[in-house]
């Protein structure tokens, strides 16, 4: 039998506001093994990983290595055990050369002097050594997403680790960019690495790993060994119910062009192009999907329309009317709703009730407000129904909003968005981190509002299958450029939208269409 | 769920009132440990003190009205986010220029008290809400910090009023720097006569409970505490964040001039500052206690004034200086402010209930 590496026995954690994350988890990765860590968003892996990576502290359970007790106090001690961890936003410092960043904490040289020969000589040793090409001199902020992972995980193998865990690596790379890391990681188990990969791909899950442990709620629901996985077994164990992974899509009737973009140019301040002279549009009754390697302008896209940020060149029209020099409240009002990519960020102020996130955008609505008052009365009225229809589950519509899971978090989000009377959303990632049974709740309300209402949506997600599914239309941007347009979903895969966001192929502008 | 808020809120109940008493008890243990008087004489005067005979009570009072208007005045600044500090410079230039109104032109000759006062009101909170405005400008248009600008300002703003005192309207009959006495209706009358309790309570309870009503239930009451509690949630939302944070400090400097004015027309019968009152700190203080909460903010300025009377007291009536208990109040804050006192006791609470509910919920299914 292989030896165990790691193992976590009992682990019970709960949470500030009550939330019970993690409930007597036992959990072992064996050496030369893939462990895979399955559950929906907010079922505990996150957690898990954090008590084992030292982020969190446990409040019961044991964790052993290599067959011995360990308390592992923060990161560094983590490190100094054999644990190391690939978050899912990287961990470097964009300013700084792969070398510096590979090496960083752990740097060569005689006293306070930094040898960077010595640096990129050491980098360009464990480059050789597991495989993981990397240029030392290139700056982490020029170098692309699937580079950065190469350097986040030399990052944590120079320093000895043992045990490597991933959390969703996958989410961010292109179809060829993940076979890559794929092949990168069989080479480290065959070397006798112990690797944890969280994610929510069950087809990469069974492609890649041995043995899979899913958790739900808080609980361990089951564990599977390679020969037993199939999708039907695991998507069971991962949402305690089948789910129906296709859904039936009516025939989209698309009516005027009511969100115009054109010729929009978009610099930061370091002088870099983000966004490069985009033009589209989006009907009225459509879905319009965008997808991207992230960073490739999407975000920005949709900062501009909703008013965050202003755009260097070009105009945004809604309903007719231009945004130029219009506030965000001026552009709310000309009918544009906005579900934010962040939503802690930008969708809700997370200690305060959901009545006030509720309320925040009609603080100026005549039908709210009842002269320097709020009218409490039809507010009350308009919580009430928004919990009902948009199914949040809470206690009272008092309690501040983080006491709340992050689907209701999002669903209580929806609901002010959907229900504002605006008739163009504009959703950026709207199911990004949320559990499978809220996202196909706000999937079957995008669907909804588009038919029934007439609405027009822009969909912005790194979920290919998401906007492969909703989408009446599909961009593909790079570089801040369109590159790329499906009219035909029925043609659509995640090889070839891949090929076109990883710039292999590019679309003419005959090719393209008719961008609306 | 429920049971959790509830803990919540029983925690953040016990954390002041145990600062309170942990502050108590250090201080009386210091003062009995270190001076030569008697633990039952400290009791008496330290303890007891301000409510031994009307007139101590009357100058708990005196201090309560002005601590009312300040405490919350400094929940909309502090509740939307800023460090707003010029209230204590206003306490000392709002009355003075009420004062160049009062005694260098004709207005209040033959005016009735009510229109007098009022006048006096309206002049002060002007003053204190356009002086409010500078940092606050400063802040949001220039992006210099309001912290600093304001605390510069007040030293400033305590010598202009000396010098408008001075060059003014200065009674030079005095043995010190003071204005001529105030005329029956320049100044809050005393409600029981011989005490510090005078007409400017009325004026804290009108602004209580209007700093209520706008905080929990006018627009701009919610516009605010969304800006303070996520700025950038309030940008999304399509609120004028900039416009917001600079009402809200201008109500908090309305607020201050109020205090300035029931303070300045109502504790004595000459303008007198000549140093910085502490007022306006002592706002600040008042607001951190109430948690930003208008609604609590005179059970806040109660105990501190309180506080403060007793360490008058104590003084007056035994050796100890008042500077002993200005100790204990930064105890207090000490303990309210920490975020992590009780921390470890409140999540072994809520882990144990969370285990009881999840038992509960294993037994039903």
């Amino acid at each position: 039998m292989a030896k165990e590496l790691l193992k976590m026995e009992g682990i019970t954690k709960i949470y500030g506001n009550g939330f019970m994350a993690n409930k007597d988890i036992t959990f072992t990765v064996n050496e030369g093994e893939i462990h895979a860590l399955l559950g929906e968003n907010g079922a505990g892996k996150t957690t898990l990983m954090k008590i084992l990576f030292g982020l969190e502290n446990c409040q019961q359970g044991k964790i052993y290595l290599n067959g011995q007790e360990a308390h592992i106090e923060n990161p560094l001690d983590a490190i100094a055990k054999g644990v190391g961890m690939v978050h899912q936003h990287f961990m470097l410092v964009p300013n700084l050369s792969v070398a510096e960043n590979v090496v960083l904490g752990i740097e060569p040289g005689p006293g306070q002097i930094f040898d960077k020969k010595t640096a990129v000589r050491m980098t360009e040793e464990a480059s050789e050594k597991f495989q993981l090409k990397v240029d030392p001199n290139a700056l982490v902020r020029d170098i692309s997403v699937g580079l950065k992972q190469k350097v986040e995980l030399l990052k944590a193998l120079i320093r000895g680790v043992k045990v490597l865990i991933l959390d969703e690596p996958t989410a961010v790379l292109t179809p060829q960019e993940v076979r890559e890391l794929f092949v990168q990681l069989k080479t480290l188990r065959e070397n006798g690495y112990g690797i944890i990969f969280i994610s929510h791909k069950l087809d990469e899950v069974m492609e890649l790993c041995d043995s899979a442990t899913i958790l739900r709620h808080g609980r361990v629901t089951g564990f599977v060994k390679k020969e037993e996985m199939n999708e039907i077994v695991l998507s069971k164990l991962i949402v305690g119910r089948d789910v129906v992974s296709t859904m039936e899509k009516k025939e989209s009737t698309a009516g005027d062009t009511v969100l115009k973009v054109r010729n929009v140019t978009y610099v930061d301040d370091i002088g870099k192009k983000l966004v490069d002279d985009v033009s589209f549009g989006v009907r009225a009754g459509e879905i319009v999907g965008i997808a991207g390697v992230e960073g490739n302008g999407q975000n920005e896209i949709s900062e501009i329309i909703t008013g965050l940020l202003h755009m260097t060149k070009g105009t945004v029209s809604i309903n007719g009317k231009e945004t130029t020099g219009l506030n965000i409240s001026q552009i709310r009002k000309l009918g544009l709703a906005h579900i934010s990519e962040d939503r802690m960020t930008y969708g809700c102020a997370q200690d305060m009730s959901i009545y006030d996130n509720l309320s925040s955008i009609y603080l100026d609505n005549p039908k709210f407000t009842k002269g320097v008052f709020v009218n409490q009365k039809a507010l009350n009225q308009y919580v009430k129904d928004c919990i009902e229809e948009f199914e949040i589950a809470c206690d009272s519509e008092k309690s501040p909003i983080r006491m709340l899971s992050g689907g209701n978090i999002q669903k209580v989000i929806v609901a002010r968005e959907f229900t504002s009377g605006a008739n163009i959303i504009i959703a950026n990632q709207p199911t990004r981190g949320i559990d499978v049974g809220t996202a196909s709740l706000i999937h079957r309300l995008l669907q909804k509002y588009t038919r029934e209402k007439g609405f027009a949506v822009l969909l912005i997600s790194s979920d290919l299958n998401e906007v492969m599914n909703l989408s009446d239309r599909l961009l593909i941007m790079r570089d801040g450029k369109i590159a790329a347009q499906f009219t035909d979903m029925k043609k659509v895969n995640d090889e070839l939208m891949g090929e076109y966001m990883l710039g292999i192929k590019k679309m003419t502008e005959e090719e393209r269409g008719d961008l609306h | 769920m429920k049971k959790v808020q509830r803990v919540e809120a029983l925690f953040e109940l016990l954390r002041v009132v145990l600062g309170l008493v942990i502050a108590y008890i250090i201080t009386l243990v210091l003062i009995i440990l270190t001076s030569d008087v008697t633990p039952q004489e400290v009791i008496t005067n330290f303890v007891l003190g301000p409510f031994t005979t009307p007139r101590r009570f009357g100058q708990l009072m005196g201090k309560f009205i002005p601590y009312v208007l300040g405490g919350c005045g400094m929940c909309f600044i502090y509740g939307c986010g800023r460090f707003n500090l010029v209230g204590e410079g206003i306490v000392n230039f709002a009355p003075a220029v009420a004062c160049i109104v009062l005694f260098n032109t004709p207005i209040f000759n033959h005016v009735p008290w009510i229109v007098g006062v009022g006048i006096l009101l309206i002049i002060c909170c002007a003053v204190g809400g356009g002086l409010a405005m500078i940092p606050a400008i400063g802040r949001e248009k220039l992006k210099i910090s309001e912290m600093v600008t304001s605390i510069i300002m007040n030293y400033m703003l305590l010598y202009l009023s000396l010098w408008f005192l001075k060059s003014l309207f200065a009674d030079r009959s005095q043995a010190f720097l003071c204005s001529p006495m105030y005329p029956e209706n320049g100044s809050f009358f005393q409600l029981i006569p011989g005490t510090n309790l005078h007409a400017g309570i009325f004026v804290s309870i009108i602004g209580w409970i209007l700093a209520c009503l706008m905080f929990d239930r006018m627009r701009i009451g919610v516009k605010l505490r969304i800006c303070g509690s996520n700025g950038m949630f309030a940008k999304y939302s399509g609120l004028n964040t900039t416009k917001i944070v600079l009402i809200g400090q201008l109500i908090g400097g309305i607020y201050a001039g109020a205090a300035a004015c029931v303070d300045a027309f109502g504790m004595y019968t000459r303008y007198q500052y000549s140093v910085l009152t502490n007022i306006g700190m002592d706002a600040l203080v008042v607001a951190v206690i109430a948690r930003k909460k208008p609604i609590y903010v005179p059970l806040a300025a109660f105990v501190l004034a309180y506080i403060r009377t007793s360490a008058v007291v104590l003084n007056l009536s035994t050796n100890i200086p008042i500077e002993f208990v200005n100790m204990m109040q930064a105890v207090l804050i000490l303990f309210v402010a920490a975020q992590h006192f009780l921390q470890k006791s409140k999540e072994k609470a809520i882990y144990k209930i969370s285990m009881e509910e999840s038992k509960e919920k294993g037994a039903v299914v």
